[in-house]
């Protein structure tokens, strides 16, 4: 039973460490992009040229969509800007419970984001207008269901690993112990 | 009963935009609007002027603070300071203040420079207590200085002018730097002897630094020549940052830009969807005109501007010893903004006042993050280390009064300059 859990709990890992490494690629590749057409848009405006008109539209979507999936990094990664005032006082011995009903918690708050982004982006498809390249607004702003899905999806990662590698790390100490 | 508990969950380590959304959802709900509103508020973020420096500058920070720059800023400012009696801890002091201004309050500075520094004071003289106080107070010095992150977020969430706040900055940061520093100098001679330098040394610094030393220049240059406004003198810097560290220098290789990279993204992430649920909860408080309420409840008790600006200090303070200062800023200021506006309080000079505060609330015991930080990267005791910078904290705290009453300090470069 308990290598079945180690198994599962291997693979979770596995998997998540799959995702964070193609979201770093995506986060590097917006941020290349930013600082690339910035400096693009300065130079063009420096040597006369006026600049690209559809440079700084599409600069304001990038810092969303590079902002929302840093977000979704910071939830891989554990790395989310959090109070922990009391945390010194907490005992040692009830942490990982807490941050099991902390991480569900998440998981299900950010589920209701996702489901309030699904219902902004179908009002927008039904009257929402047409934005940069001709596109619908509601494709600029995918980021939001996208970013609120995969930060549910790591915080439901995070709670199952606490719950498998909490009961590996029982199982054993019970086996230490009957040894 | 659900707010209350999620409150409870904020205590115990709930990523703080998870329970910013939650209780934006909950209220919205309460009041019988739909949820999608949530996401609507969100979306104005896409048009948050100068949203686009945050990314750029915190990037050009982490890259810096990877690189072999701590180490060539300490040797430069050495020879400059060196020959003061006192040099080293002021030489200690600006740099913290320019490291901290590139790398925003995260730690970074006492982590990357206290290392180097701690041993280098007490090896020159200064006693144990002295050193610690002084490494712990300087964590956060520099907050007011551009291009500091903290400045930068204040102006997109009161929607000042980012380049107003740089400039206003400039004379509370200096005063700071001149109040520690002369308090270093005054130890500095019963401790240290000041050092000499030979010519031969500063040709070879002055070299090995020429493409740092530009940098703050273009910046300042940048934004008050009219040449940039402030998101595109973040995009130069960035850009810059990488030409210099990765293919000048190389301290950083180019396999690793994408690491750094991404740890720079899951800061501005962060940052970024707090700012979000921020904007969805701020939208519920002003359409339930709380801060109006607010400000006509302690309109009541309070009709001195100078008695509110004092209890205004006195609660940013514990805001500053227990929240790190992005939530800080993005919680607390869409609410203190209108009541501060009721009593004709100037929006930039109330973020010098902010900063200040979150800034001394870093080193403020019990909690202040800075105390833990020293207290864990130099092994001691957190009860030496409350001790050591009690000093430097009073300090501190003169200079808050000096900026809260004299407005001017905030505002004289603005009106001269701006």
């Amino acid at each position: 039973m308990n290598t079945k859990r180690q198994h599962w709990s291997a693979q979770l890992k596995s998997a998540s460490a799959r995702i964070e490494t193609l979201e770093q690629y995506l986060v590097t590749l917006i941020l290349t992009l930013i600082i690339l057409l910035a400096t693009l848009q300065i130079g063009l405006r420096w040597s006369g040229f006026g600049g690209i008109p559809w440079i700084d539209p599409l600069l304001k979507y990038c810092v969303l969509w590079g902002g929302f999936f840093g977000a979704v990094l910071a939830t891989a990664r554990s790395q989310h800007i959090s109070l922990d005032a009391v945390d010194y006082l907490i005992p040692e011995k009830i942490k990982p419970g807490l941050k099991l009903i902390t991480l569900c918690f998440s998981t299900v708050v950010a589920a209701f984001l996702f489901r309030a982004a699904l219902l902004f982006l179908q009002s927008e498809m039904e009257f929402g207008g047409s934005s940069l390249f001709g596109f619908p607004f509601w494709i600029w702003y995918l980021v939001f269901p996208l970013a609120f899905g995969m930060i549910c999806i790591h915080f439901t990662i995070s709670a199952l690993l606490v719950l498998l590698d909490k009961e590996v790390e029982a199982g054993k100490q019970s086996f230490s112990g009957t040894r | 009963m659900a707010k209350t508990v999620t409150l409870l969950l904020a205590l115990v380590g709930t990523p703080l935009f998870i329970v910013i959304s939650a209780l934006a959802l909950l209220s919205y709900h309460g009041v019988g609007i739909d949820p999608s509103v949530v996401i609507i508020e969100m979306t104005r973020l896409a048009d948050t002027p100068l949203l686009i420096s945050l990314p750029l500058f915190i990037f050009a920070g982490t890259l810096l603070s990877e690189s072999g720059t701590p180490t060539r800023i300490l040797k430069l400012s050495h020879l400059f300071l060196g020959w003061l009696p006192g040099g080293l801890a002021v030489m200690s002091l600006s740099v913290c203040a320019v490291f901290t201004a590139f790398t925003g309050a995260s730690g970074v500075t006492i982590v990357a420079l206290g290392g180097i520094l701690l041993p280098a004071l007490i090896k020159d003289g200064y006693s144990d207590r002295f050193s610690l106080g002084l490494i712990t107070s300087s964590g956060s010095l520099g907050l007011l200085f551009p291009p500091s992150l903290a400045l930068i977020l204040y102006g997109v969430v009161a929607e000042v002018r980012i380049d107003h706040l740089f400039l206003a900055g400039v004379i509370p940061g200096f005063l700071m730097l001149l109040m520690l520093s002369s308090y270093a100098v005054k130890s500095g001679a019963q401790a240290a002897r000041p050092r000499k330098t030979e010519l031969s040394d500063i040709s070879s610094i002055l070299r090995e630094t020429m493409w740092e030393i530009p940098l703050p220049f273009i910046i300042i240059i940048g934004i008050y020549g009219g040449f940039l406004v402030a998101g595109e003198a973040a995009a130069v810097t960035a850009l810059y940052v990488i030409v210099v560290e990765v293919f000048i220098y190389r301290d950083v290789s180019l396999r690793q830009l994408p690491d750094i990279m991404g740890r720079s993204m899951v800061l501005f992430g962060g940052i970024l969807i707090i700012l979000a649920a921020s904007m969805a909860s701020t939208n519920y408080f002003i359409d339930q005109q709380i801060p109006s309420k607010l400000f006509d409840i302690i309109k009541t008790y309070i009709d001195s501007k100078y008695t509110f600006l004092i209890l205004l200090n006195v609660f940013l303070l514990i805001v500053g010893a227990f929240l790190d200062i992005f939530s800080a800023l993005v919680l607390i200021v869409p609410l203190i903004l209108p009541i501060a506006a009721g009593y004709d309080i100037n929006p930039i000079h109330l973020g010098i006042i902010f900063l200040t505060n979150l800034q001394i609330g870093y080193c403020t015991p019990p909690v202040g993050l800075n105390l833990f930080l020293a207290s864990y990267r130099f092994e001691r005791p957190i009860l030496q280390l409350y001790r050591a910078s009690l000093p430097f904290l009073g300090l501190l705290l003169i200079t808050l009064a000096l900026i809260t009453y004299f407005p001017w300090l905030s505002l004289a470069l603005i009106d001269w300059l701006g």
